[in-house]
């Protein structure tokens, strides 16, 4: 479908985001950039309150990012595919938002490294009996890059490569920085299943003291 | 396999309606404001030119 497709016509057309960018970028009518809004404000709005657990704040970073998109609107490239485009602008966003002051030198240390060939990161746990509320509790514990990083992942399913352009690192660097944070987040799941465990045995046994 | 329990951890709020209004307002803000500051300007700098050429016309 040509994008030369009449503004009067885009309703009935079902326009790919990529037409979508570009009619906008032409005719700087509202009603394109409000179609792509519509397509893609939940998702950006679940990607924010992932990270902020805040409805007030996570309104705000959805709003930043709805306003950043339409000033770098005309520098999206035409090859790209709108959707990433997307998500890289929103997680960047989020994640400059909420980085520590940390510094990043670290990480990069361990980046060095090469993740072995026989490591599966396909699959963010090896069996199916996890809880949610538990996970939420480890993941609430991890960095934001870290939590950045497994989003993108295991919850959008972007490929290796489509985060590496997003962070603006190679791909080994992601896929150690996937590793490190799957690992991290099993073990503080672990320790959360533990913890979660002894408290209530302490609760039963106090209770059965209580009672007698 | 244990990924799509991480998949269930994605929010479901709907974004309320009101960001969507304040977002087109202020894009059409920043557009009127950007198009006065464009003819502000403009006419400024036609103005100025207007003035030197009539100095220029003035001395000669």
């Amino acid at each position: 479908m040509g994008v030369k497709t009449s503004t009067n016509d885009y309703a009935r057309h079902n326009l790919t985001d990529e037409e979508l960018v570009k009619l906008f970028v032409e005719t700087q009518d509202n009603r394109f950039f409000e179609k792509l809004y519509e397509r893609y404000s939940e998702k950006v709005y679940h990607k924010c309150l992932s990270f902020v657990k805040d409805i007030a704040k996570a309104e705000d970073l959805t709003h930043d990012i709805f306003l950043k998109l339409i000033f770098k609107l005309g520098t999206f490239k035409e090859d790209a595919k709108f959707s990433t485009w997307l998500y890289s602008i929103t997680y960047n966003h989020c994640m400059d938002q909420l980085r520590s002051n940390k510094k990043r030198g670290e990480v990069l240390q361990d980046e060095l490294m090469e993740v072995p060939d026989d490591i599966d990161l396909n699959n963010i746990f090896d069996g199916d009996d996890i809880q949610a509320k538990n996970l939420k509790i480890a993941l609430d514990q991890l960095t934001v890059d870290e939590k950045g990083v497994l989003f993108m992942k295991y919850m959008d399913d972007l490929s290796i490569r489509d985060i590496a352009e997003i962070f603006n690192v190679t791909e080994s660097a992601i896929k150690m920085r996937l590793l490190r944070s799957r690992e991290k987040l099993r073990k503080k799941y672990l320790e959360t299943m533990i913890f979660l465990g002894i408290f209530a045995v302490k609760m039963i046994e106090l209770i059965r003291h209580l009672i007698q | 396999m244990g990924n799509s329990i991480f998949k269930d951890l994605e929010p479901n709020d709907k974004v309320p309606e009101y960001l969507k209004k304040a977002l087109i307002s202020e894009v059409d803000t920043i557009r009127n404001t950007m198009q006065i500051i464009t003819h502000f300007t403009e006419h400024l700098l036609t103005s100025i030119s207007i003035c030197l050429s009539v100095d220029d016309e003035v001395k000669n």
